[in-house]
């Protein structure tokens, strides 16, 4: 220990001693925070590493699948029936705004609506309520109306189509790629009147879907934003089964996760669309001498529009992101195999283990759009005032503005990095409880756990610098 | 082209985030090298102990 110490104790010196990183690519360190921004990553990589010792000496047992739930009530069918009218008639306007509102983002409620209120709202509601959406899903609603009219006009609709079991959930994998690539590399995503219509598709796709396979089949292995928030929701405490709510304890629900084909593609997606929209705002991929735009220029030369030389670049960023996100889970699920000695096979352990990545997926969630919700989410109260951009002041709203001193960046930091270490170190607990309900031997189920605790610190380790690289 | 030591504090930074992956994995695979080597000695110590097999006549 003395040794380490007196090895250890200069080289930390020269590390705090170095220089800032250099300000002129506007990756500056924040003046006020104690200790350098990289400092953080190290102190967490610290608390995963004694989380996870704690954890293989306190926890020599499964658990979690043990705990009970208690029932709290439940709810009337009015209220599930009023919830998927407010869903239809909020999709509806939308639409209806973004197509014939002003055509700036700022000026028009269906961007925010869009990216702020529902793409990162409703996981926050998730997370602290249960599955919101799927009572609200405009989709899953107007495919229940269809079905229960038909049963009192005619008899009922035809008999669905046996959903493929290979399919899984890859069509909504597919759609949430679809979705991160819209918001992120497409430059169309300013364009309200775009945007619509890309709903409108989408609804389309939905309806030719839900006709086929059935509402609640389709729903829940298609849409992707239903199945991106039904996971969120098996973290809240809140449980919804038929309109009965139970209250659970923390982390049971994620046991839930259905092990279908697709599940470890979905949140791998989510991770990995997550952290690219982190790392797309630092300098080493969007700086004046940054890989987009040595990547663009390239593009550029071989004889594409810059326009389509932009969007290319972030598409192949996108999906390189997903697919590092995809290879690091890959390699722990394939190590763990091997240290259990090839039992359970590679495939049906990154299935069971998968469950353990939404903690992550949404501490990506929390870290990366936190400021975006709590600052453009202000701006919902001028624009529902105004959704059209017209001028008018429907609720009286219009002229409200967006109180930047809401969250200080300091604030903004801290929950960051606290949201990024309670994720990782809930996966570390998720995956612990299931190594041991996984292999008979105490010792193979925890040392199949040091490479999960390698990807979680490597998780870690980027998610920080990735929000430091944008946020500094 | 310029060398890319010239730029290092713009990416110097980028070291310090991913060395906590290098030294923990580095530890690990150190460790579970360790946790193996001595389940192999222990095997060996078990086959030493146990008394040798009579010949067939």
């Amino acid at each position: 220990m003395a040794h380490l110490l007196k090895a250890g104790l200069p080289a930390a010196v020269a590390l705090l001693a170095l220089p800032a990183t250099a300000s002129a690519h506007g990756v500056g360190e924040r003046a006020d925070l104690p200790i350098p921004l990289w400092l953080f990553a190290w102190a967490a990589v610290f608390v995963l590493v004694a989380s996870f010792v704690a954890f293989a000496v306190l926890w020599p047992k499964p658990s979690l699948a043990n705990r009970s739930s208690r029932l709290l009530g439940r709810a009337p069918l009015a209220l599930e029936v009023l919830a998927g009218a407010f869903g239809v008639f909020g999709f509806a306007l939308i639409v209806y705004v973004g197509l014939e509102g002003s055509q700036t983002a700022t000026a028009n409620l269906a961007p925010t609506a869009i990216f702020v209120l529902v793409w990162v709202g409703i996981p926050f509601a998730s997370v602290l309520f249960g599955d919101l959406f799927a009572v609200i899903s405009p989709w899953r609603a107007i495919g229940r109306a269809v079905g229960w009219a038909a049963a009192r006009v005619g008899g009922g609709l035809p008999a669905p189509i046996a959903y493929p079991d290979r399919l899984g959930r890859w069509p909504a994998a597919l759609m949430i790629l679809c979705f991160a690539w819209i918001e992120l590399a497409w430059s169309g995503r300013e364009e309200p009147n775009s945007l619509a219509i890309v709903a409108l598709i989408y609804t389309a796709v939905m309806l030719i879907g839900m006709s086929c396979f059935g509402a609640d089949k389709w729903c829940r292995n298609a849409d992707g934003f239903g199945v991106a928030f039904s996971l969120f929701a098996l973290l809240a405490p809140l449980d919804w089964k038929e309109r009965r709510c139970r209250l659970r304890a923390p982390l049971v629900g994620a046991l839930q996760m259905p092990q279908v084909a697709g599940s470890v593609a979905v949140v791998c997606v989510l991770i990995g669309s997550t952290s690219f929209d982190g790392f797309s705002q630092g300098t080493v991929w969007n700086g004046a001498s940054g890989v987009a735009q040595q990547l663009s220029d390239l593009l550029v030369a071989l004889g594409l529009s810059a326009g389509a030389a932009v969007e290319i670049a972030h598409t192949l960023g996108l999906l390189l992101i997903v697919a590092v996100v995809a290879a690091l889970y890959r390699l722990a699920v394939v190590a763990m195999s091997r240290t259990g000695g090839g039992r359970p096979p590679t495939a049906e352990l990154a299935r069971s283990f998968a469950h353990t990545l939404i903690p992550i997926a949404l501490a990506y969630v929390v870290a990366h759009y936190l400021s975006l919700f709590v600052f453009q989410g202000q701006a919902t109260l001028f624009l529902i005032s105004d959704p059209l951009g017209d001028g008018s002041d429907i609720f009286g709203t219009s002229q409200s503005a967006v109180d930047y001193s809401v969250l200080s960046a300091n604030a903004i930091w801290y929950a960051q990095v606290a949201a990024l270490l309670v994720g990782h170190v809930a996966a570390l607990a998720l995956a612990h409880d299931k190594a041991m309900a996984t292999w008979a031997s105490q010792r193979v189920a925890i040392r199949s756990q040091y490479w999960m605790l390698l990807v979680m610190v490597a998780f870690t380790c980027i998610g920080l610098w990735f929000l430091s690289a944008g946020a500094a | 082209m310029s060398f890319p030591l010239a730029h290092v504090a713009h990416w110097y930074h980028a070291l310090l985030y991913l060395a906590p992956i290098l030294l923990i994995g580095l530890g690990l695979w150190w460790s579970s090298r360790r946790e193996r080597a001595a389940e192999r000695a222990a095997e060996r110590e078990r086959a030493a102990e146990q008394p040798p097999r009579e010949s067939r006549r």
